[in-house]
């Protein structure tokens, strides 16, 4: 039986999963100077089966324990992530536009590395802020 | 002004665990720990939950102490 906090957990796993594979993507694009370090739609598909699998999930637990799941602090948790990722994302310009102006990382590089590192700082902060608290 | 929580020693009480209330709020056990904790502050909707299945008021689940005043 798939409890809430089963849920709950499912959830924070499987956003560290995605978080940490666009991490490693945007690194290895840094580090290997090349915008596809390993496929460009692995990030991307690994996010859909990630939101599909959370969705069957919490198709299975029943409607009570989705609720209790994605309850009032998911939702200060979620717009804690996203309100910090926003300025992460933001910083991100300045710091690449200084890169490639000091051309130490090309355009296509920077654009890879630059969308999966959005993704990752969202999904991980998440992470972060839904794991603080539980005891 | 500091909210005093007192939701642990009417929970702990009425003989309920974390995960007991989490239920009978209809929230994740997340959700009252971090209200124990003094880390989360309820809506208005959660904390007349709170008190209604604790069978309390409000008023006795949370406090508002005035530390403004000398």
């Amino acid at each position: 039986m798939v409890t809430s906090e089963s849920l709950s957990t499912f959830r924070r796993i499987m956003f560290a999963i995605t978080g940490l594979t666009c991490l490693t993507y945007a690194l290895l694009a840094l580090l290997q100077m090349r915008p596809d370090p390993f496929p460009f739609w692995i990030p991307g598909i690994l996010g859909l089966i990630s939101a599909a699998l959370i969705f069957a999930l919490a198709s299975a637990a029943g409607r009570k324990n989705a609720q209790q799941a994605f309850d009032e602090v998911y939702i200060m948790d979620k717009r804690r992530a996203e309100a910090h990722a926003f300025w992460i994302a933001l910083m991100l310009y300045p710091i690449f536009g200084l890169l490639m102006t000091t051309g130490a990382v090309a355009l296509p590089t920077a654009f890879g590395a630059m969308g999966t590192l959005t993704g990752a700082a969202y999904l991980l902060l998440f992470t972060y802020h839904d794991a603080i608290g539980r005891r | 002004m500091k909210l005093i929580v007192h939701v642990t020693e009417i929970r702990k009480a009425k003989g309920l665990t974390q995960a007991d209330l989490a239920k009978l709020a209809n929230v994740s056990r997340k959700t009252i720990n971090t209200i124990e904790n003094n880390v989360f502050v309820p809506s208005t909707i959660l904390a007349l939950t709170l008190a209604k299945v604790l069978d309390v008021s409000v008023h006795e689940l949370f406090e508002l102490l005035d530390t403004d005043s000398h």
